[in-house]
């Protein structure tokens, strides 16, 4: 009987299941995204504090931008806010280490409860993606 | 096609309704005027989805959101009377609970408190349901 024997290619092995934790950490930054997108969109604008206040971060404890409204001019373009905390929070997402198999995203405005049981942005979010 | 949301409106708010012992609702858009010292509840209808269930023309959709009933008791009371009110809420609602009005059926896929706060005279528990039909 021959004997027989299956030669594997280290190296060749170990990229591709790199490319494959690169594939599949790409699609969850894609998801997460559209989480971000969806708080985002669901925020209402008036000094900006709160919706620039939006952070994703894989770390718990007190992180997070935390924007007092006090003292800021009201009345302020929506979308131009928004495009701003889109931008934070894309760059919290990519920044992130998700190995950790952990993430939060907060708002610490000091009004973030107030707006939240007003508009459920966090609340909607959370029922849309759960 | 005609807006499925009075017929979904109408059958959560009924349950609510028909909860025993809870006290007096307000209801969306409709006056109301707390009375310090007394608790009230406070319901909104939130959809938060409606898409085609299936590809095709003419699909049948899914609707989805969240039934939101915010219970308020005097402050300074401690938490408890809120408690007992959101969990007869959440035990009326409870998840694979399906709540008919009519010919429709709005199915519950999760009844849960959130995070409460002080809100003037009152203490307020959240309770979120989840909801979704395909129709």
């Amino acid at each position: 009987m021959a004997d027989w024997s299956v030669r594997v290619n280290k190296s060749s092995v170990s990229a591709k299941i790199k490319a494959l934790e690169a594939n599949a950490e790409e699609a969850v930054k894609d998801e997460l995204e559209r989480v971000a997108w969806a708080l985002v969109s669901g925020s209402p604008v008036d000094t900006g504090a709160y919706i620039l206040s939006h952070t994703f971060s894989e770390t718990g404890g007190k992180a997070g931008r935390r924007i007092s409204s006090e003292g800021k001019p009201r009345k302020q373009d929506w979308g131009t806010k928004a495009g701003e905390a889109m931008q934070n929070l894309r760059d919290d997402i990519q920044s992130a280490d998700l190995s950790k198999g952990y993430g939060i995203f907060r708002n610490r405005a000091p009004h973030a409860v107030d707006v939240e049981n007003k508009y459920l942005v966090y609340t909607k979010s959370k029922d849309r993606f759960r | 096609m005609a807006s499925i949301y009075p017929e979904i409106r109408a059958a959560l708010e009924l349950k609510l309704s028909q909860i025993s012992g809870i006290p007096s609702i307000a209801w969306e858009n409709v006056n109301f005027s707390p009375t310090t010292g007394q608790p009230y509840v406070k319901a909104r209808l939130v959809p938060t989805v409606r898409e085609p269930a299936v590809r095709g023309t003419n699909p049948q959709q899914y609707y989805q959101g969240i039934f939101r009933v915010d219970c308020y008791v005097p402050d300074d009371g401690g938490p408890s009377a809120a408690d007992e009110l959101a969990d007869k809420i959440i035990e009326a609602f409870d998840a694979t609970t399906d709540v008919a009005n009519g010919d429709i059926i709005v199915s519950i896929r999760y009844a849960e408190r959130d995070l409460g706060n002080l809100d003037g005279p009152f203490y307020m528990v959240p309770v979120n349901i989840g909801w979704y039909i395909y129709a």
